[in-house]
């Protein structure tokens, strides 16, 4: 069934994106509040510095690194 | 109908048709803002090579490995130029074979395309080269791809959107979680998520009091998903940030 929908999804084209911006585990950080919000506070809190923190929630823990080779 | 007539058929069908199906299945529009312009010599020349060589990779596929097929190209020039009855009767009568062959090879072209793509993005082809790379800037620029280390990485994106609305500015700050192009391959609307709204400038005095009185400069907004037309964006700034899954 799997194969028959990615033939489908391959021949017909698939309503939902091939390259999402958002990655599974972005998409599992944003879904669960607790996580965004530190995320957020992390944000808000240190915004010019080149900072890792770790987030944790009930869906696992994500390390997250901002971007430095600019 | 004349020779000319024939022969535009001919080369739409035989090259065109392969080679532009080949580029569109490598670049949807998700990719690129490439759409065929009849004037752009250089658009139909790629499109033309794309073909012919599509076209002589299903010649010598068929030549060499079908036990009764054989595609006789022979019969072009006489199409091409003036057309008699003998050569005409001879593609009546393999019509369709002729029919069957050019699907197959349309439909190749367009697998063609499509495996050709998937590979330039598995293996990050079109950051190490720049003729594989695709003419869709906001790809790049919206997911942040290039500064991936690992596979195991994610980038999250995190946008400041500087928007005017009458006489105000607003700067909307969240992560971005989707964007939408238009027929034409240009950005049309950003989606934001876990968006904070702050006023910047105030010109408009009914609305600044609203705000001072209830001292709201900055505050969240309550929605799942903030959709901004791109055309009312004045500039904006991207922060990258690189999201790995701890063990454990």
């Amino acid at each position: 069934m799997a194969l028959l929908k990615n033939i489908m999804a391959f021949l017909f084209g698939s309503a939902e994106s091939d390259y999402p911006v958002l990655g599974k585990n972005s998409k599992l950080i944003l879904s669960d509040a607790n996580m965004a919000e530190q995320l957020l506070s992390a944000i808000d809190r240190d915004r010019n510095s080149e900072n890792i923190i770790t987030i944790s929630g009930t869906k696992g823990s994500f390390r997250v690194e901002r971007v430095s080779e600019i | 109908m004349s020779g000319i007539t024939y022969g535009v058929a001919l080369i739409i069908l035989f090259f065109i048709l392969p080679g532009g199906l080949f580029r569109k299945a490598y670049s949807p529009i998700h990719l690129s803002n490439y759409h065929l312009r009849a004037s752009n010599f250089a658009e139909i020349a790629t499109t033309l090579g794309f073909g012919m060589v599509i076209q002589c990779l299903g010649i010598l596929m068929i030549n060499k490995y079908h036990p009764s097929l054989y595609v006789d190209f022979r019969l072009l020039p006489k199409l091409l130029s003036s057309p008699d009855e003998v050569v005409l009767s001879k593609v009546q009568k393999h019509l369709i074979p002729i029919f069957s062959y050019n699907a197959c090879l349309l439909l190749f072209s367009y697998v063609m395309g499509s495996l050709l793509q998937r590979l330039v993005l598995s293996f990050r082809l079109d950051e190490r080269f720049l003729v594989l790379k695709f003419d869709n800037a906001f790809h790049y620029v919206f997911s942040g791809k290039m500064f991936l280390k690992k596979d195991t990485e994610e980038i999250l994106t995190y946008m400041n959107v500087c928007v005017k609305i009458d006489n105000d500015f607003f700067v909307y700050s969240g992560f971005l979680l989707d964007y939408q192009l238009n027929k034409d391959g240009h950005c049309e609307l950003i989606e934001l998520g876990k968006v904070k709204r702050k006023v910047i400038d105030k010109h408009n005095t009914e609305f600044s009091h609203i705000l001072k009185k209830n001292q709201h400069h900055e505050y969240n907004l309550f929605c799942d998903k903030l959709f901004i037309p791109y055309n009312q964006i004045l500039n904006f700034g991207i922060t990258y940030f690189r999201v790995q899954r701890v063990n454990g």
